[in-house]
Formats: C-alpha cells, sequence, structure tokens
C-alpha cells in the first residue's frame, strides 16, 4: 500500500466535525449541542445557527457544562459537548467521571485545541495530558482523528454509539492525508507497510510520521505509518505487526504516557522485545504557533527521522 | 396532608436509619437525620413518584445532591416499597447496591449517583432543561446541603438555573448549619444564603426543616412562584437523637451497643415507639 504526501492541502477538524454533526441532527432530534462559551472557538456556532433550540451555552462554566449535559442525557438526550481540551480534561474533570463515565451515559465530548494547537495562548490552553488522563478513566473511550476528513468520519460512525466519548481535535487547520482514513473505533489505519520499522502515531503527528518515512525511504530505510485513533482498547494486531520489524517509534502530541505508554504495554504483556522509542511532550511546551511547536517540542517528521536513524 | 401519618413515616425512618447504622458500623447519622422529614415530606406529599411508575420516562425527579445522606434515601424508599428491609441492612457491605452513595444504576428509584458535592444542581438542570424540551410537565428537584454551596460548581449551575428560567427545578438547601470540620460559619460561611439567592433572582422560601405544616407551605409556595425557587429548609444536624444534635462528631459514626440503646430511647422519648 503506497502513500501519497502531499504537503500544502489543509482542513478545519472542528469544521468538519460540526457538519457532519448537523448532517446527523437533522434525522435524530435527541442530538443536542452545549459550550461554555466557546460556540465560536470551536465552530459549534454552526449548529446553533441550524438548531438553535437545541443548543445550550452555560457561559464559563466548564464543570456545569458538564453536569447539564448529563442531566440531559438521563432524559433521553444524545449530548456533544463543545469545550477546549485543556479544561475538559482537567477542570471538568471530576465531572465528567462523575456524571459521564460513571453513570456510562451516551456523552460525546468534543474536545478542541488539543495539543499546542493553540500554541500561543501558552501551556494553560495546551491540552498535553489529556489522552493521558482520559484514557484512564472507566467506560470511555479517547479518539484522535489524524485529519479533519477523519474527524468527520468519526462523527458520522459513531452516531449509534451510546457511550462515553472524548474526541480530541485541533483548533485551526490541520494537513489532510491525501488518501481519506476510514474510521473505526479501535481499529487502526495501516497508511503505509514498512520492512525495516513502525511508527505508530495519532492526530496531528499521523501526517509527521507519513513525511518522515517518506524521508526515511530517500535514505533507503523502510518504515511503515500507522494511525492509531483509539485508545485505552489500542488495535493490539497492529502492534503485532509493527513488531514484527523489531523497530517501533510512537508518536504523539501530548504525554508519552498516553499512546506511547499503551504501546509499550502491549509489547511488554506479549514478551515482545523491540527497538522501541516514544516521542511525546513530557514537559511544559513554550508558546509558538502550532507548527513551529510540532517541529520544537521533538513531535515532527525531523524528529521522527533522526530517531529511525538511530533506532 | 395527613400529618399523623407522615409523622409516623418520618418516625420510621429515623429509627430505621439508626438500626442500620448499629448493623453495619458506620453511616452518615447526623446528614442523614437532618433530612428526614424532608425526604418523607418530598415521597409522600410532593413527588409523584410510586413503586408502578418507577421506569417511567416523565415522573418527576429528586435528586439527592448531599449524597451522604443516601442512607436516609434509601430508609424512605424501604418505606415506599421502592427496596425491602433485607436489601436495605445490606448497607456498606460488598457488593450491596446500598452504600452511603446511591448509584442510579442499582436502584431505578435513585435519580443520579452523587457522593462528590456539588454535582446535583447542574445535572437536576440539565433534566429541568430537557423536559421543558420534551414538554413534559413533571418537575425536578435538588437537595443540597449549606457545606455543599462552598462549591463553585454549585453557583455555575445556580446562575445558570436563573439565566435558563428553570421554574420546573425546585432547589432545597438542607441547612443544618454544620460541614465536616465543624460549624458552616465557623470554617466557610455561606453567609446571607437567603439574601445571595434572591439577589441572583431565586424566590427563596425559608422553613423550619422539621415542621410538615411549614415544609408544606413553602413546596406550594415554590410551585406557585414565577421565578425559579429555592426552599432553604433550617434544620438540626442529628436531628432526634439527643446527643447527636448539633455534634460534628456524628457526621459519620458507628453505633456501640450502649449508644444504640440511647439513640432508641431517645427516639421513643421524641416521637413515640
Amino acid at each position: 500500500m503506497s502513500c501519497n504526501f502531499n504537503d500544502n492541502k489543509k482542513a478545519s477538524a472542528c469544521v468538519f466535525a460540526v457538519e457532519a454533526l448537523i448532517n446527523l441532527a437533522k434525522k435524530d432530534d435527541k442530538i443536542i449541542v452545549l459550550t461554555a462559551d466557546v460556540a465560536h472557538s470551536t465552530e459549534v456556532i454552526r449548529f446553533k445557527e441550524v438548531f438553535p433550540d437545541r443548543f445550550i451555552n452555560v457561559g464559563i462554566a466548564e464543570q456545569n457544562l458538564i453536569a447539564v449535559a448529563s442531566g440531559l442525557a438521563r432524559v433521553g438526550f444524545k449530548p456533544y459537548v463543545a469545550l477546549f481540551s485543556s479544561f475538559a480534561s482537567k477542570r471538568a474533570l471530576d465531572f465528567i467521571f462523575a456524571d459521564v463515565c460513571y453513570p456510562d451515559l451516551p456523552i460525546t465530548i468534543l474536545a478542541t485545541h488539543g495539543g499546542t494547537s493553540f500554541g500561543e495562548a501558552g501551556p494553560t490552553h495546551h491540552a498535553l495530558s489529556d489522552i493521558t488522563i482520559i484514557k484512564s478513566l472507566p467506560n470511555i473511550k479517547v479518539i484522535v482523528p489524524a485529519d479533519a476528513k477523519q474527524a468527520e468520519r468519526v462523527i458520522i460512525n459513531t452516531k449509534d454509539y451510546n457511550h462515553p466519548l472524548y474526541v480530541r481535535l485541533n483548533r485551526g487547520l490541520d494537513y489532510l492525508l491525501e488518501k481519506e482514513s476510514e474510521f473505526e473505533m479501535g481499529k487502526a489505519n495501516v497508511l503505509k507497510d514498512g520492512k525495516d520499522g513502525y511508527i505508530l502515531a495519532n492526530g496531528s503527528c499521523v501526517h509527521e510520521s507519513v513525511m518522515a518515512s517518506k524521508a526515511l525511504l530517500e535514505s533507503g530505510l523502510d518504515y511503515g505509518v500507522i494511525n492509531v485513533h483509539t485508545l485505552p482498547d489500542i488495535d493490539v494486531d497492529c502492534i503485532k505487526k509493527a513488531a514484527k520489524t523489531g523497530k517501533i517509534i510512537t508518536v504523539e502530541e501530548g504525554r508519552t504516557y498516553g499512546l506511547g505508554s499503551s504501546v509499550a504495554t502491549v509489547l511488554a504483556k506479549m514478551g515482545i522485545a523491540v527497538s522501541f522509542e516514544m516521542l511525546g511532550i513530557d514537559g511544559i511546551s513554550p508558546i509558538g504557533s502550532h507548527e513551529e511547536l510540532i517541529k520544537t517540542n521533538g513531535v515532527g517528521r525531523d524528529k521522527i527521522v533522526e530517531v529511525a536513524k538511530r533506532l | 396532608m395527613d400529618l399523623l401519618f407522615l409523622k409516623e413515616k418520618a418516625k420510621d425512618v429515623r429509627n430505621l436509619i439508626v438500626d442500620v447504622v448499629k448493623n453495619s458500623g458506620g453511616g452518615h447519622l447526623g446528614s442523614s437525620l437532618s433530612s428526614v422529614e424532608l425526604l418523607t415530606y418530598l415521597y409522600f406529599e410532593e413527588l409523584n413518584i410510586n413503586c408502578d411508575n418507577l421506569k417511567s420516562p416523565t415522573r418527576d425527579k429528586f435528586l439527592l445532591s448531599k449524597g451522604h445522606a443516601g442512607l436516609a434515601l434509601a430508609c424512605v424508599g424501604v418505606e415506599k416499597g421502592f427496596l425491602t428491609k433485607e436489601e436495605l441492612f445490606t448497607f456498606n457491605k460488598q457488593n450491596s447496591t446500598v452504600s452511603i452513595h446511591l448509584d442510579s444504576k442499582k436502584h431505578p428509584f435513585v435519580d443520579v449517583s452523587t457522593g462528590s458535592l456539588g454535582h446535583g444542581e447542574g445535572v437536576a438542570l440539565g433534566m429541568a432543561l430537557g423536559y421543558k424540551k420534551l414538554g413534559v410537565n413533571s418537575k425536578i428537584y435538588c437537595m443540597l446541603g449549606d457545606g455543599e454551596l462552598n462549591e463553585g460548581s454549585v453557583f455555575e449551575a445556580l446562575s445558570a438555573v436563573i439565566n435558563f428560567n428553570a421554574t420546573n427545578l425546585i432547589t432545597i438547601v438542607d441547612d443544618n448549619g454544620f460541614m465536616l470540620d465543624g460549624k458552616t460559619e465557623d470554617i466557610m460561611s455561606v453567609g446571607a444564603l437567603d439574601k445571595r439567592l434572591s439577589a441572583f433572582g431565586f424566590e427563596v422560601l425559608m422553613c423550619d426543616g422539621h415542621d410538615f405544616e411549614d415544609i408544606k407551605n413553602a413546596f406550594n409556595g415554590a410551585k406557585t412562584t414565577k421565578k425559579p425557587a429555592v426552599i432553604i429548609a433550617k434544620t438540626v444536624k442529628g436531628k432526634g437523637v439527643d446527643f447527636m444534635e448539633n455534634n460534628p462528631n456524628w457526621h459519620y459514626s458507628g453505633l456501640t451497643e450502649k449508644e444504640y440503646t440511647s439513640a432508641k430511647t431517645l427516639l421513643a422519648k421524641n416521637y413515640g415507639e
């Protein structure tokens, strides 16, 4: 399976996700959207324009946002809650646990501004621990789509999934993978097969991995790329496949305790020894643009290439 | 309203609370005993909830935001026939469906799983907004503790109740004046609660939380106002057992044989056999 590397097309994951949600809502009157004063930032303002009576803005009150969504779910609605990942995963965490996960309600959290996609806003707005934190909660799945088209597929393909979901989306525009990815929860996308090693990534790091793979080919190294979009129910088969080459690199825009740890755990449990390196952002990120920070924080194509050459 | 009936029920609930704590080794006596009349009134006079409609998607709902008074709610539940005495007496035992904080997945009469304070009001608001959108005429009731009002999330929810004009939500504060470390006014006073909530835009009704007539008037007032209502019920933590009243040591405790006998004697003295 080859992979076309087109480095210039970009699209907004939030726009694609919200537009998909609007289409779903036309046929499902149980869908209701909530936000905490970030309707414009998260693009759910579009949903409000189409369905003003199915939209609730609680103001700058993230904890209440989750509680209200919980109450709505308990009387039969299917709430989609839009807020920034950083605040969802930390400020509203007790509410996500107690009012979404514990009662196992059909609530989808659209956690926007993921990773350092709002780089300029600094550490309080960077979502680097969210994947780690949320994947550790019961009854909830963390989904990190690789691009806007996959974000759209996530919304469409989870329409009948009636359990908690945390979908991490970026602010602004992300590179589009040239070949559209399907989405099936828990089933990773193998974008490219490899003989010398594999890069396992999620979110923005998938495109970076694809670009790194191309560069590595020019150096005579054939690295495969897999988009591991779902946690904690990680696709064990894809890890086994990757492990056959003896070299695995994981890359994520966040703590390595997220995707990296999950892959490491699988390898350790299966007793598989590979040359293994986890790339992520385990400290506090400086400010900058998203694109700059991916590079600076060591989760971009250059770092991946450097590590692959070393492994 | 059959006052004698309600008083008899309240007496039975108090006795159950004390019996269960003796049997299980520990429970939130203070907080449970302060809420007895309120819960008795709610489930025997106010709420349209009974054994036949527990699973109805359009009945009234009651959220115990001060979830640690779950024992009191469970005892009222036994009196209503929602669960058996046998089930109640598995309280706090491994795998029991009845424990300090009730779980909505274990019993259909439990409308929300609480325990972490400051959650109930927001969830209640969500239900109230949902009911309004669905055109369901039933009401949502949420009971908080006065100490719980320290939690910022409660005020996030209260602001929203006013902003959304959720008149189908009736909020009750079981104001027993105590929290874990001592009196609320000594640890972190909530100030003049009636004035604070009135300034928010609530219709504030005050009542003696142990007087059924007073409670009735408050609930009737809450239903006839055009604004969202809050009932501030002045209660006594540990009400009914003299040595527990207004004593923070009885927030969560077991009972020795001597204490149990004494408690039962006092309940009989205060409420009859």
